[in-house]
């Protein structure tokens, strides 16, 4: 009887501390291997068609890694002087560029065989870094989607401050003058002057 | 202290299960990867492009999963709900300005434009709103690991459909770049323009 009850006491006690660790570090025996993980099938509506005029001139790609910790919401981490980790592996892209939306009503004007063209400001038109650019490297801890969306916003800027770094707008307003002119010009026109 | 016969093996298989569990909560904690100041050292690329965009498509979907198979105790599903914008229009890079023919006297052009195709599909991050998320019993809700790769395959659902060309997001890119050449060249004193796609 003793025998029975040491055996059971010490399934109890490596049963606790299974527990209490797997309760820190996600060591639950029943989570799902990432491979299994798939979506139901649902249907991908459109929602709104609208018409754009985007002149996107100059393109920046980079690789991007960003990392945050937090503390831990776990008793044991905590205990341990551990931190909730995270690393965000993301691949950009900053386009760059005209919005002609933006373009005056008087921002053409003719004499004889010049143009005058008041261009809009070159600026940063999209950042796009979509989920199948974006791999989570290190996930330690609980992140909630708020905080992982915050750490996305910090590798989108990162993107975009690199991006002006490397002079994304003046390479692009120097694309976007070079290929307007060559449109123009095959408009018939001889000389064309921005400003 | 002398421990009793009968509970010398808890507490052995207890200092077993933390000493055997230590390594594994030391490994847990390496340095995390940092961003190099240094540029060189990134992978970086400009290039230099001419894309037209006249039409943007806003595709909205639902992303949801669960996992409840009938051997694990409890189960976890989360519910996600997100934009993608699809833009088209044409790669001015590829225009020929050769195809190009003007009659100055009865002040008429024909354009020959490049194609049109699709210019750039974002699903950005900031609007994907998660909507539901819980598990039961011995189960966590999925972690940030797991919901990135939900979200991959909504994505990979959205590309699908505009791959199988479900969308007449073409058909709107040239009716669209057709207006907006023919309003600029009306502009600039054509009074006969006609646009032509290439084939």
């Amino acid at each position: 009887m003793k025998r029975i009850m040491s055996i059971v006491l010490s399934v109890a006690i490596v049963g606790m501390v299974y527990l209490f660790v797997a309760d820190a570090y996600k060591l639950w025996p029943f989570n799902p291997t990432l491979e299994s993980l798939k979506i139901d099938e649902t249907p991908n509506v459109v929602t709104e068609i609208r018409s754009i005029k985007k002149f996107t001139t100059a393109c920046f790609y980079e690789d991007v890694t960003v990392s945050e910790e937090k503390a831990s919401d776990s008793f044991l981490k905590n205990l341990l002087s551990q931190r909730d980790r995270i690393c965000l592996i993301g691949r950009g892209t900053i386009r760059a560029g005209y919005d002609f939306e933006n373009l005056a009503d008087d921002a053409v004007r003719i004499s004889g065989d010049t143009l005058f063209v008041r261009l809009p400001p070159v600026q940063v038109l999209d950042t796009i870094c979509n989920p199948q650019d974006c791999e989570v490297f290190i996930d330690d801890g609980n992140w909630p989607h708020d905080r992982v969306q915050a750490v996305h916003s910090d590798l989108q800027n990162a993107l975009v401050d690199d991006a002006r770094k490397c002079d994304i707008i003046e390479k692009a307003s120097k694309s976007g003058r070079a290929q307007l002119e060559k449109l123009f010009r095959s408009f018939g026109f001889t000389t064309v002057v921005f400003s | 202290m002398k421990i009793r016969k009968p509970y010398r093996l808890a507490c052995l298989a207890a200092v077993m299960a933390v000493v055997c569990l230590m390594p594994m909560l030391n490994s847990c904690q390496k340095a995390l990867p940092t961003q190099s100041d240094s540029a060189a050292d990134r992978v970086q690329l400009m290039t230099a492009t001419g894309e037209l965009a006249t039409v943007e498509y806003t595709v909205q979907k639902i992303i949801k999963a669960k996992d409840c198979t009938w051997w694990k105790v409890g189960e976890k599903r989360v519910l996600f709900k997100c934009n993608a914008y699809l833009e088209a229009g044409v790669d001015m890079t590829a225009y020929d300005d050769s195809k190009t023919v003007i009659d100055s006297s009865a002040m008429a052009i024909t354009v020959t434009l490049p194609k049109v195709k699709l210019m750039s599909f974002r699903m950005p991050f900031e609007e994907i709103r998660l909507v539901e998320s819980e598990a039961t019993g011995f189960r966590y809700e999925f972690s940030a690991e797991e919901r990135q790769l939900l979200l991959q395959q909504g994505e990979q659902s959205i590309r699908a459909d505009v791959d199988s060309g479900k969308y007449a997001i073409l058909d709107d890119a040239e009716r669209n770049t057709r207006i907006f050449f023919e309003r600029m060249l009306s502009r600039l004193g054509y009074k006969s323009v006609t646009i032509k796609f290439e084939k």
